[in-house]
């Protein structure tokens, strides 16, 4: 064992050992665990300014090193884009095991996680996932998946597939499956509408309907054309995640989910909303179905902050305010810890709302009359 | 007013009269005390008043009714015909821009319809109202609003934008419809190993803070003739030091959030791409200079105060750096080159560019020119080719 790996897998050891403890977020706000995440998370930067060599460019660039950190806040943010451009590991690329992309077009370049190891992803998803979606389910017990998004097969470089995969594996009962077979399909092609709606018709047992915010849309656009409805079993749940980067189409995700309640007959405490990224190890839950009430409040996980800054002096904004979300995660133990994203959100205590994305960041100027005019 | 007002309006003028209130207008314009200049700093936030004084007081210099004739004469002959209605879409806030959009279709013999872009509501309204005041006949030849509604009347349309915007706009015009499209171009300072390097930091600085680098004449690139070894590094140390001092002379104006990801994306970019040193702003995303590796091909361009300096080794390699921008130079601005001024002004023309410049002069363009080299009162008339009735048939 190298010695980069051998330093992260101490550290590796303690942060698993917290995920394993699960989710309190109900009886113990972050604050009781503040010491414990600061000393992981400058430990993590310590390490990954000196093994990251990109990373550590951009900190000295910034004029950070270690010796000047004295808080997980001043540990040097990068953004999502510097994905696309670097090779963001501690590790060498022959021990990569696997990479996920960024959705993204032919046209634009599309980022890379490197992993060396997927134990920090799936045991904070085993830490998070069953707790927010599935809390009755009791240690050993399965149920039914329908999944609306391509296999881990079908899609080997998307974390959501390999996520809803690790979910199917641990949780999913036999007859579970995924009814896509792109990361982008159409009402008419990538995947089996009509096949998923009678199946779904055919349930009598509580289930799960978990997928891709896009792939809900074409489920309900074809229901609307075929004019069904369909009603899921009583105690079933809903799951979406993901933005509409690349679609044709946006809806609000308050719009969604009213239209996955009428269409789909579950209660809208049911519909849970997931966020998270292909740069984050980690990713947040409305907690509806535990509480019984509609939220739109995701819970951080107790290994990772979140900040609302403004991203001209990167200091947060004022309490209650909107800002750009910043996340310091601490299973991004082979990448970078804290990452500055493009999602607008509003940070209270360990609950994040997330409002979309800072509009298309193109510099007002010379180029932008015409687009104006045309409403582009 | 409505189209047919407008156009009537213009016909009752001659382009000599047009000329001489243009002049006037402008004259109300230039100098301290220019209370339309007040105006507009205390409506339009995207730039700071500082810098619109300034830019303005350097920008209109030369902007006089000689210079008006001048252009009018080389471009307009009698026997021509210009489209009775124009409508113009203005891109950005930068207001000798705006006049100069403005100017070249009323000068042309065509009434004018300006687009007022939602997020600079101030500069074109003003601009209208101080050419009305000192010639109400020719102000009731252009109107300002939501061009929206009259583009469907109009005989020709002159546009600033993207370039696959323009192209989508052409494609729903019909064939009468005479369409002019300024699309993206970018500017290069360029400074040669005998130039002063203060000197040139100051005039580098001016050109980059002059509209926050919001204009294509804005310098996306400044190349420097590495002199000895630590030369480029020196210069990008005055260049900060410079655009620190404009920063309290001429603060950067209104920057939206997109706007600072953006940077904080572009310095990311050019870190992670070898960048030798990246000297920022004390605070936020105010300007930077990023000194890239020797030699470096075109890193992402500058914006917003924010920019690369690449240092190359000789002429040739500036002939070379310049070349691969083509066909999207605008301006070149230089310095301290041996290599002689034609030689350069053919480089930027092989690149696409219409101009060179001197160091501190990018945002002073002359009336009348315009980013893609061609006339623009020129590129809106029709010519009348007049031969002999009496000639023979041989």
């Amino acid at each position: 064992m190298n010695e980069e790996r051998a330093r992260r897998s101490q550290i590796e050891a303690r942060i698993l050992a917290w995920m394993r403890e699960g989710v309190r977020c109900e009886e113990a706000p972050h604050e009781t665990d503040a010491a414990r995440f600061e000393q992981l998370a400058l430990e993590l930067f310590e390490h990954q300014f000196r093994f990251d060599d990109p990373y550590r460019e951009l900190c000295l660039a910034a004029g950070v090193s270690p010796d000047k950190v004295q808080h997980w806040q001043q540990i040097p943010l990068v953004p999502t884009s510097a994905f696309k451009h670097a090779r963001l590991a501690t590790f060498a690329k022959e021990s990569t095991r696997r990479i996920f992309r960024t959705s993204g077009t032919t046209l634009t370049a599309r980022g890379e996680l490197h992993l060396d190891t997927l134990e920090l992803y799936e045991t904070s998803l085993l830490a998070t996932f069953p707790h927010f979606v599935c809390p009755e389910l009791e240690l050993g017990e399965r149920m039914h998946f329908s999944v609306l998004a391509p296999s881990p097969q079908d899609a080997p470089d998307s974390s959501l597939s390999y996520m809803f995969g690790v979910v199917l594996r641990e949780l999913g009962s036999k007859d579970s499956r995924f009814w896509l077979r792109s990361r982008t399909p159409s009402q008419s092609r990538g995947w089996e509408a009509s096949a998923c709606v009678d199946e779904l018709e055919r349930r009598r047992e509580p289930i799960a309907l978990v997928g891709t915010a896009f792939a809900f849309v074409h489920l309900i656009d074809f229901l609307d054309d075929q004019q069904r409805e369909i009603e899921l079993p009583a105690g079933s749940r809903v799951m979406e995640t993901g933005g509409f980067k690349g679609q044709s189409r946006e809806i609000p995700r308050d719009e969604l989910h009213g239209l996955i309640a009428s269409r789909l007959g579950v209660p809208r405490e049911r519909i849970i909303n997931q966020y998270g990224m292909c740069e984050l190890g980690s990713q947040f839950y409305e907690p509806s179905l535990r509480s019984g009430q509609a939220t739109q409040q995701k819970i951080v996980p107790p290994w990772v902050r979140t900040r609302a800054i403004t991203p001209d002096s990167l200091e947060d904004v004022p309490a209650g305010e909107i800002g750009v979300l910043a996340h310091y995660d601490l299973a991004n133990t082979g990448s970078v810890i804290a990452i500055l994203t493009s999602d607008l959100g509003r940070v209270q205590e360990d609950r994040v709302e997330v409002y979309g994305r800072l509009p298309g960041a193109e510099a007002r100027g010379c180029s932008r009359a015409a687009d104006a005019l045309l409403g582009a | 007013m409505n189209a047919a007002e407008l156009r009537a309006a213009r016909r009752e003028l001659d382009s000599e009269r047009v000329a001489s209130a243009l002049a006037a207008c402008l004259e109300e314009w230039r100098g301290p005390d220019s209370h339309w200049v007040e105006h507009l700093c205390a409506g339009q936030k995207l730039f700071s008043p500082a810098n619109l004084r300034r830019g303005l007081a350097l920008g209109l210099v030369g902007w006089n009714h000689g210079a008006i004739i001048d252009w009018l004469h080389r471009e307009r002959p009698p026997e021509a015909a210009a489209p009775e209605l124009t409508a113009t879409i203005v891109a950005g806030s930068i207001p000798t821009n705006a006049f100069a959009l403005v100017a070249a279709p009323l000068l042309a013999g065509s009434a004018v319809f300006a687009h007022v872009p939602s997020e600079d509501p101030y500069t074109l309204p003003l601009l209208h109202e101080s050419l009305a005041a000192v010639a109400p006949d020719v102000g009731r030849a252009l109107q300002v609003g939501d061009a929206r509604s009259v583009l469907a009347e109009c005989d020709a349309i002159v546009a600033e934008g993207r370039d696959t915007t323009l192209q989508s706009i052409r494609a729903q015009l019909p064939s009468s419809v005479l369409f002019v499209g300024y699309g993206h171009k970018l500017s290069l300072a360029a400074i040669g190993a005998d130039a002063d390097p203060e000197d040139a930091a100051r005039r580098v600085a001016l050109d980059i803070a002059l509209y926050d680098g919001r204009g294509c004449l804005s310098p996306a690139y400044v190349l420097i003739e590495e002199r000895d070894h630590g030369h480029a590094q020196r210069f990008c140390e005055l260049l900060s030091r410079e655009l620190e001092e404009l920063e309290r002379a001429i603060p950067r104006g209104s920057v939206s959030d997109a706007e600072h990801m953006l940077l904080r994306e572009l310095r990311t970019r050019w870190v992670l791409s070898g960048v030798q040193q990246l000297l920022p702003a004390a605070r936020g995303t105010d300007w930077a200079v990023a000194l890239q590796a020797s030699g470096a091909l075109a890193p992402a361009p500058g914006i917003l105060r924010n920019v690369p300096v690449v240092p190359i080794t000789s002429g040739q390699h500036l002939e070379q750096w310049v070349a691969q921008l083509a066909p999207e130079l605008s301006t070149l601005a230089h310095a301290g080159w041996r290599t002689p001024e034609n030689a350069l002004a053919s480089m930027a023309l092989r690149a696409g560019g219409s101009r060179v410049c001197a160091l501190g002069h990018m945002q002073r363009p002359p009336l009348g020119w315009r980013h893609d080299g061609r006339g623009a009162i020129e590129v809106l008339l029709r010519y009348l080719d007049v031969e002999s009735s009496s000639s023979e048939l041989v």
